[in-house]
């Protein structure tokens, strides 16, 4: 299930008044001299190219006349918790991606619920009557398949994939379809004349991991639609982590340093919202040639604190003595446990308690990107 | 290199510093033990780089004199699974070392003392002279609370400090912390403190006789224990201890005094109801009664027990790692354990409720922050 441009509908759903009409959502553009970016954009202002991530002060001089919005975060995720009350009427097992994304898992509820289809249905039918917004929704054997249903006809799209028809869905997809390829793969691809998912699913195990390393081999498996994730509700995950894959290969070291406080943040920010800690810190680095690697360090006590872990981070980074270029990086917490209590220390005041709370505020009322964490070396 | 010696005479050197012999090292040499043979005396030595250990035994028969490194783990099970029988090794110009009993013979090739490496040499040192049983107390009432966190590297350690009319050690791991100090202790020069990893600790604590002195050899970067005939040398922690003083609350005025095997057994019952991750129980304090409480939401475990403490002040919520309270409570000697208290946030001060002679113990506590507690 994914919300057809979510923040941006729930404005026009509320201001009628904005309904057909190019809205963007995110930082004050200041007649193009706003120096944020844009968080959502709906469908009519993305015909003028305007896209999440963008810089403000570009779409502002793409589209002068969009209305632009200011992000209402603690709103959108209040109606994101109504539709994450749509879905529990279907099933327990629903992972949430993002606030407008999530996977559920429909594989026990047939005989009491009906088939996938008819849920499906009914799920959209009650999100627009209830909520007023449209969603987009795919339904497939698997979660790959089921993303890539539901990306396909965007928006208020309805896609099912029959298990037998898997090939025919899939082959004349373009690549950029599977998860995991990127401008980059693509590239590569495209150099051996793939082009759609049925080309690279043409292709050997062996020609593609003589290309890709051990990548070719997911690749794939990834063109032939087999994947066998599970849904994991995020109270029964096991481990919670970020990832990021960097548009160039990344050499300087506090490029990538800097990359690792932010995905610590960005880990332990999902920690402390759902009451969660670990004890044990991963870093996953993924070098130029797909060797992908991964390092633990298990603290003496369970943590959401960003700054262990991207202490505890650095450190593991740092006893890489690999000097190949990165391609990939990844924070990870795992060993986790639902508590409610902090050990306190004798030497550490709460300030950095008190920061991560302040933060996590500030979060949760104007988004992820309201505040950034730095540093000073 | 050619000597007889009794097995079990060089089984027990060999236990002496089987402690410190990494079983897996990425400096292979290490792995092995250095034999060294004089007209009166084998020497063997095992290092980690950060401590190495020798020690001295007698052989019955000299025959020729020599040095030579060996695997350890071969030769120490190898002399482990003898009889007390005589043994006889004799190294040839191949540097192997044939081990011979009268049940048969066994052939090792050993490493050139050469390529071991060398004892670190204490220029500079300074001598001081402790008893045997006040260190052996001391350190045993400081180690657990060594920090095992990478994180502060400074407090890896156990402190010492030798001051004119006091001999103190510490180690906290931010969590707990224990202090013992030797009142009676009188020292003639300006005042030493160092930061002895805790692997020195438990070898030294392994080593030290009942009774008698000890002499201990110090400089900038390494500390030498000499017992009988066992040298053991460790490098310092480096950095700089923090000021554990002023993070020892003063102020804490509720009291709780408790039976210490009472408390105990309560808490190792609760505590396996508790969360394996963090431990975690719950003390409840009112008049008079302590009850003990603990929730697995993993799991769906729960304990609570009761028990009758003396305690007089308002009612209290506290939480703490079980562990760590199973901890202090061991090293206390006393049977009544007095707890101070001042808040649900605030460090616990726990002693025994008699100290003995010339002695000050205490070790702190820092609880667990409760959720309904978090926005006090």
């Amino acid at each position: 299930m994914d919300m057809d441009a979510f923040y941006a509908s729930v404005e026009q759903r509320d201001h009628s008044e904005l309904q057909g009409k190019p809205v963007v959502i995110g930082a004050d553009p200041k007649e193009g001299q706003g120096r944020g970016v844009v968080c959502a954009a709906s469908y009519e202002a993305r015909k003028y190219g305007i896209h999440s991530a963008q810089p403000i002060s570009r779409a502002f001089r793409l589209c002068p006349h969009a209305v632009f919005m200011p992000v209402r975060m603690d709103y959108y995720v209040s109606v994101s918790r109504k539709l994450m009350e749509i879905f529990k009427r279907y099933t327990p097992l629903v992972e949430t991606v993002s606030l407008d994304e999530a996977f559920l898992d429909l594989t026990g509820t047939l005989r009491l619920m009906g088939s996938a289809e008819e849920t499906g249905l009914r799920i959209k039918t009650e999100i627009r009557h209830e909520q007023g917004l449209t969603a987009s929704i795919g339904i497939a054997p698997n979660k790959l398949l089921a993303k890539i249903a539901s990306d396909l006809k965007k928006p208020d799209g309805f896609v099912v994939v029959d298990h037998n028809r898997i090939g025919e869905f899939l082959n004349p997809l373009p690549i950029r379809r599977i998860w995991g390829v990127g401008a980059k793969i693509e590239k590569q691809l495209n150099e051996l004349n793939i082009r759609t998912i049925g080309d690279l699913s043409r292709f050997s195990i062996e020609e593609l991991k003589s290309r890709f390393g051990r990548h070719g081999e997911v690749l794939k498996h990834l063109s032939r639609g087999e994947d066998d994730s599970p849904v994991v509700p995020e109270r029964n995950a096991k481990s919670i982590s970020n990832e990021i894959t960097f548009e160039k290969d990344e050499s300087d070291r506090l490029c990538c340093l800097n990359i690792l406080l932010w995905l610590s943040e960005k880990v332990a920010f999902r920690m402390r919202s759902h009451r969660i800690k670990g004890k044990t810190v991963v870093l996953k680095i993924r070098d130029c040639d797909f060797t992908t690697w991964t390092k633990h360090h298990t603290l003496v006590f369970p943590t959401d604190a960003t700054d262990t872990i991207y202490q505890t981070v650095q450190k593991l980074f740092e006893n890489n003595h690999s000097t190949r270029p990165i391609r990939l990086l990844g924070v990870g917490m795992t060993q986790l446990s639902r508590t409610d209590g902090d050990q306190t220390d004798l030497f550490k005041d709460d300030k950095q308690e008190k920061i991560n709370r302040a933060m996590d505020k500030l979060k949760n009322k104007y988004g992820e990107c309201i505040v950034l964490r730095g540093k000073t070396n | 290199m050619k000597f007889t010696i009794l097995q079990n005479d060089l089984l027990e050197a060999l236990q002496r510093i089987s402690g410190v012999v990494p079983t897996r090292s990425t400096t292979p040499i290490l792995e092995n033990i250095l034999f060294e043979l004089d007209e009166e005396k084998l020497k063997i030595t095992g290092t980690d780089l950060e401590i190495s250990i020798t020690t001295g035994v007698t052989p019955k028969k000299i025959e020729q004199t020599g040095s030579i490194a060996l695997p350890a783990r071969v030769i120490t099970e190898m002399i482990r699974s003898l009889p007390a029988i005589p043994v006889q090794f004799e190294l040839d110009e191949t540097k192997r070392v044939r081990i011979t009993t009268d049940q048969g013979y066994y052939q090792v090739a050993g490493i050139s003392r050469n390529e071991f490496p060398d004892n670190p040499s204490l220029s500079e040192a300074r001598s001081i002279e402790l008893k045997n049983d006040l260190l052996r107390r001391m350190f045993s009432k400081t180690i657990f609370a060594v920090s095992s966190e990478e994180l502060r590297p400074a407090l890896m350690g156990v402190y010492m400090q030798i001051m004119p009319d006091e001999f103190r050690m510490v180690a906290t791991d931010g969590h707990r912390l224990s202090k013992i100090i030797d009142s009676s202790f009188r020292f003639d020069e300006a005042g030493i403190q160092m930061i002895i990893p805790p692997k020195a600790v438990q070898i030294a604590l392994k080593n030290l006789n009942e009774e008698g002195n000890i002499k201990l050899q110090l400089n900038q970067g390494g500390l030498c224990f000499i017992f009988d005939n066992t040298t053991l040398y460790t490098r310092l922690v480096e950095g700089e201890y923090p000021d554990y003083e002023k993070v020892i609350p003063r102020d804490n005025d509720k009291k709780m005094v408790v039976d210490r095997s009472l408390l105990m057994a309560t808490v190792k019952r609760v505590s396996l109801f508790s969360s394996a991750l963090t431990h975690q129980v719950r003390f409840s304090l009112s008049q008079n009664r302590l009850a003990v409480c603990s929730e697995d939401a993993d799991i769906g475990g729960e304990a609570r027990e009761e028990l009758n403490v003396e305690y007089n002040d308002e009612p209290m919520e506290l939480g703490y790692n079980a562990q760590y309270i199973l901890d202090i409570l061991k090293h206390v000697d006393d049977d009544k354990v007095v707890f101070t208290l001042k808040n649900p946030v605030r460090a616990a001060v726990v002693k025994p409720l008699s100290q003995k002679e010339n002695e000050s113990f205490m070790m702190l506590i820092m609880p667990i922050k409760l959720n309904s507690q978090e926005h006090q």
